[in-house]
């Protein structure tokens, strides 16, 4: 073992985060907060158009609840300053036949007996009652409603089941997290990047040379040197893939998608609980809204879909004549390492899996988080790194295959689009979760998963993947007695939702 | 739909099989299901898994059981953990409790601030820090207390229990809900000749016995699983080198301690579980590095009491069968595999392999999806209780017998070495969610075993050195004065259980949890 030295210092002293925007902000604050205090320099560099694009509007999971308790923040304030609504469910229209469903984040009903609810829902179904999923869980009850209220903190109460994560502006947020950053004391400068300099031997960044456009002049000079480097430019990945040669794994083939035209609108009053996502004819429509606006968004391939005809069909759908569209072309994939030499990549330097349910603002904070976790205390950080990476890439896997399950869902729209997909190969996490649901409802457990398997249920039900059979063990219990306990956590939940205030009234009284 | 399987057939009436009875029969009734167990009181069952972990009081609870009848019908004790004597090297000690190390400063597990202390010159072991250390250490007992923020709560516990009668108990329970014993020998299976399920078992009266689903609780040998069905058992001995062990009740000589003994020996160790009225004592260990007659003679010289029966022998082989769940036969119990007791993970495995049971309950199909899935989830389990298990004997310094020098330099399973090289680099636990121990657990071996990490979590340093001194002080003490204030474990044990069933159901609710009730 080392021997203690007070006087020791902290190995990395400086850290530098290229690329500002939500993402760079997220994760300078993250890493403000987690090493506050232990003399860690934190240096983010905007450099403008060399950032992550995001889309105006984000929608966050409630892992944004943890991360926000993490770094300190009061939700009051957080909603406040950054004009977020909440998010209780994921409206799907049309997928399957179903033409109208919300996916809690929230586990559907309850166990009884010692047997999970899932069972008892399909042992109903089977049984010929076509009551729909998402009528168990008051979560998505509320959401339909347009309601909204925390959850309760009685652990006996029904109200306590709610789970809700952020609808989000997204420069709000960048503002928000950049404001919260510099009080943590991370230093900003407005530049261009010039170059990058690699240490021969090490195959280390050693500094980045940039184009001081503020008055940090005095303080730094054109050369930043660092130990460590966070990759926050987003597709240009100019430090992990430029400079350090990471490859990038394209995804296309699991996610078809190459482009998204998008339209945002401002809204008087705060929208739904919930973001929608509907199938298209070449892709999927995703809706989005905070306090203040209201997006749309059209990702769809360029294969099968022409600019213009995106643009038409977004118009179609939206009868806001004074809209205005932009494009944005993406490119689904991973980092073949996220964490190389002594650079990480966050945001779309690291991938981009798509925004279904989960998106790229929660995956910076669980990088951002990851990497506190793992901070490494010497230069000798290979398992750090090594760590680091097998967490990440399992994170990955699995939202890989529930954004691919969105794809795998729609059966019954025929367009050449749709054909191409249902002909595309399945993950091996997706076919193999999809074989154990389909005999009984079974799903799988994996380490690193985003998503609980509860929520795998609730999408695969609300696309009507019902199992070929329901578990056997429901049998042993009294149909009739099933029944009324079904009939009764409907009513009781149905009841509790009219009980909720409605989302913007609740919103108000924050404001 | 109808093609529900009816008639379950259980093979062995040991621990394991009466656990799986007692469970069926809770969930499955006996309106549509037939339950059979078949045992023979001619077939000693092993029962050396008197030492359980805290998820046996859940298994307990979800049957309904009051916790004070069941711990004065089988003769039970409190434990709070397991104290390793000799396994680092000779003359070392540590207790590896069913609880949490002092508590989470800024998002840092405690382990970090205790390493740091450390290398300031702190001797106070991470023990010190642990309440249920410091009470097992003091022969203490209570129940843990329901406020979160208090280190009271932070600590969990299970039994030791005499096995043979919680059998007993449990098959009272299984009767009552109309599970059908049978005695008698299992003398011929007969297969369907196409598929090769197990289509009904002869019994040595002649008696035919049909089944659906048949759950081999046989034991070692595995009488559907492998001498049926040939499944085949992947072994673990190069890992786990201990093929053999002696058991020997002994008669108690003081009051009995809330924890396990497990005290390595020159070739294994040696284990001593305290029940109310006796102790279980026995030895494992490895036949290539010394003799039945040197284990026997060491035994009987190490029991602090007198021997109250014949040594009885055991052999097996560390391993786990390739799949638990094989045709329409589901192995629980020593026929899954065979871990040795030195964490009590057996009963833990059994009850494990009874809840999947329940969760993929099959239906007449019998669709090997499902059943793949159980298979996986039983690897896991297995393999995961295995490293942890391996982790005990390679992280010693002991070079003075040939088994202790084997053990030091076998090669480990690259799962531990890369959860070992994590810790010992800057002391991360590797994160996982299934599997019964988790970061509490890896800290106190590795910690109890000399594995120091070069580097503690850099955010300790949030902490000045003044504070950190401070904030370990007041830990140590209050836990000081909680286990100060809390009943002997024998006062425990009569204040609670002395009233068997009639007493109120005072205990804490229980959880699937090796560290914690309330969460």
């Amino acid at each position: 073992m080392l021997e203690y030295n007070s006087d020791e210092k902290l190995y990395p002293q400086r850290i530098v985060v290229v690329g500002a925007g939500a993402v760079g902000w997220t994760f300078a604050a993250t890493l403000g907060n987690g090493l506050n205090g232990l003399n860690v320099e934190i240096v983010v560099l905007d450099c403008g158009v060399n950032r992550d694009q995001l889309l105006p509007c984000n929608s966050a999971t409630p892992a944004a609840l943890t991360f926000n308790k993490m770094l300190g923040v009061d939700e009051k304030s957080f909603i406040s300053q950054t004009k977020s609504a909440y998010f209780l469910a994921t409206h799907y229209k049309n997928i399957s036949g179903n033409s109208d469903y919300f996916m809690p984040f929230s586990e559907h009903g309850f166990m009884m007996n010692g047997i999970a609810f899932s069972s008892y829902a399909l042992y109903s179904h089977a049984k010929g009652d076509n009551t729909a999923y998402d009528f168990y869980s008051l979560s998505a009850l509320t959401a339909r409603l347009g309601r909204f209220r925390h959850p309760s903190d009685n652990a006996n109460s029904l109200l306590s089941t709610l789970d809700y994560g952020f609808q989000i502006n997204t420069n709000n947020v960048a503002a928000y997290w950049r404001a919260y950053a510099i009080g943590k004391g991370v230093h900003e400068i407005s530049c261009e990047i010039k170059s990058v300099q690699i240490d021969d031997i090490s195959g280390d960044i050693t500094s980045v040379t940039i184009d001081s456009l503020a008055d940090n002049k005095q303080k730094y000079n054109n050369l930043i040197a660092a130990d460590l480097y966070i990759d926050c430019t987003g597709e240009q990945a100019l430090l992990i893939g430029k400079s350090l040669g990471v490859k990038y794994d394209s995804l296309e083939s699991y996610l078809p998608a190459n482009r998204q035209c998008y339209t945002t609108m401002p809204i008087q009053h705060a929208g739904a609980p919930y973001t929608t996502i509907t199938p298209a004819p070449s892709g999927f429509i995703k809706e989005t809204t905070t306090q203040t606006s209201k997006q749309l968004v059209y990702s769809y391939h360029t294969d099968f879909l022409t600019d213009n005809d995106a643009m038409l069909f977004l118009q179609n759908s939206n009868n806001n004549a004074s809209a205005e569209y932009h494009f944005m072309p993406f490119s689904v994939g991973n980092r073949a390492e996220f964490w190389c030499k002594n650079c990480i990549a966050a945001g779309r330097a690291a991938g981009y899996l798509q925004d279904f349910v989960i998106d790229q603002l929660h995956l910076v904070q669980s990088a951002a988080l990851r990497l506190v976790t793992l901070f490494p205390a010497t230069k000798q950080y290979e398992i750090n790194s090594k760590e680091y990476n097998r967490l990440t890439m399992l994170e990955y896997q699995h939202i890989i295959d529930f954004h691919q399950l969105h794809y795998k869902s729609i059966r019954d729209l025929k367009s050449p689009y749709w054909e191409y997909v249902n002909n595309t190969v399945m993950t091996h996490g997706l076919a193999h979760r999809l074989s154990t649901f389909s005999k009984r409802g079974v799903l799988p457990f994996y380490e690193g998963e985003t998503l609980s398997p509860g929520t795998w249920a609730s999408f695969l039900l609300g696309a009507n993947f019902w199992p070929e059979a329901y578990d056997p063990i429901v049998d042993a219990g009294d149909v009739q007695w099933i029944t009324e306990q079904l009939i009764k956590m409907r009513k009781m939940m149905s009841d509790a939702a009219q009980t909720i205030p409605l989302h913007h009234d609740y919103l108000r009284s924050f404001n | 739909m109808n093609n529900n399987i009816v008639n379950l057939v259980i093979v062995g009436g040991g621990t394991a099989g009466w656990m799986s009875a007692a469970a069926l029969g809770k969930f499955l009734g006996n309106k549509k299901y037939n339950i059979t167990l078949i045992e023979s009181e001619l077939i000693g069952t092993v029962g050396v898994g008197e030492a359980t972990v805290p998820h046996i009081r859940f298994f307990n609870e979800t049957l309904g059981i009051n916790e004070n009848e069941f711990m004065q019908k089988t003769n039970a004790t409190y434990k709070l953990g397991i104290e390793f004597s000799n396994w680092a090297k000779k003359g070392d000690a540590y207790i590896h409790p069913f609880g949490i190390y002092g508590k989470t400063i800024n998002d840092v597990s405690f382990h970090h601030y205790w390493l740091k202390a450390k290398m300031m010159g702190n001797q106070f072991p991470i023990g010190d820090y642990a309440l249920g250390v410091v009470a097992a250490a003091a022969e203490k007992f209570n129940y843990p207390n329901n406020d979160a923020n208090s280190l009271s709560s932070k600590y969990s516990y299970a039994f030791h229990f005499d096995a043979s009668l919680y059998a007993v108990f449990l098959r009272e329970y299984s009767e009552a809900r109309g599970v059908k014993r049978k005695e008698g020998k299992v003398v011929q299976v007969q297969q369907h000749p196409d598929s090769g399920f197990v289509q009904s078992l002869t019994l040595e009266s002649g008696e035919v016995i049909v089944g659906d689903l048949f759950v081999d609780c046989s034991g070692f040998r595995g009488l559907l699983i492998e001498q049926t069905l040939n499944t085949g058992y992947e072994d673990w001995s190069h890992w786990l080198p201990c093929d053999r062990a002696i058991a020997v009740p002994s008669e108690k000589t003081s009051v009995p301690l809330p924890y396990t003994k497990a005290i390595a020996r020159d070739a294994g160790w040696q284990w001593r579980i305290p029940l109310q009225s006796r102790t279980g004592n026995g030895q494992v260990y490895c036949s290539h590095y010394t003799s039945d007659d040197a284990v026997a003679e060491n035994l009987l010289e190490n029991l602090d009491g007198k021997p109250l029966a014949n040594l009885n022998h055991i052999r097996f082989q560390t391993g786990r069968r390739k799949k638990s769940w094989n045709k329409n036969c589901v192995a629980i119990g020593l026929s899954s595999g065979f871990l040795e007791p030195l964490e009590s993970t057996s009963i833990y495995l059994i009850q494990m392999a009874i809840t999947k049971l329940i969760e993929y309950f099959p239906r007449a199909d019998f669709d090997t999806v499902t059943a793949d899935e159980f298979n996986r989830d039983i690897t896991m389990e297995y393999e995961r209780v295995r490293d942890f298990l391996i982790l005990h004997y390679s992280a010693t310094s002991r070079d003075d017998t040939e088994f202790w020098r084997y053990v030091k330099n076998m090669p480990i399973p690259k799962s531990l070495q890369y959860k070992i090289d994590l810790f010992r680099h800057q002391g991360h636990v590797e994160q996982y969610k299934r599997g019964m121990f988790l970061d509490p657990s890896w800290v106190a071996v590795y910690f109890g075993q000399n594995i120091f990490p070069q580097h503690y979590h850099p955010a300790v340093n949030k902490l000045s050195d003044d504070e950190l001194r401070h904030q370990l002080n007041a830990i140590r003490q209050q836990i000081s004065m909680l286990a100060e204030k809390m009943p002997s474990h024998e006062q425990a044990i009569k204040q609670y259980c002395h009233q068997g069933a009639n007493s109120p159901s005072s205990w804490p609710p229980a959880a699937m949890n090796l560290y914690e009730v309330f969460s």
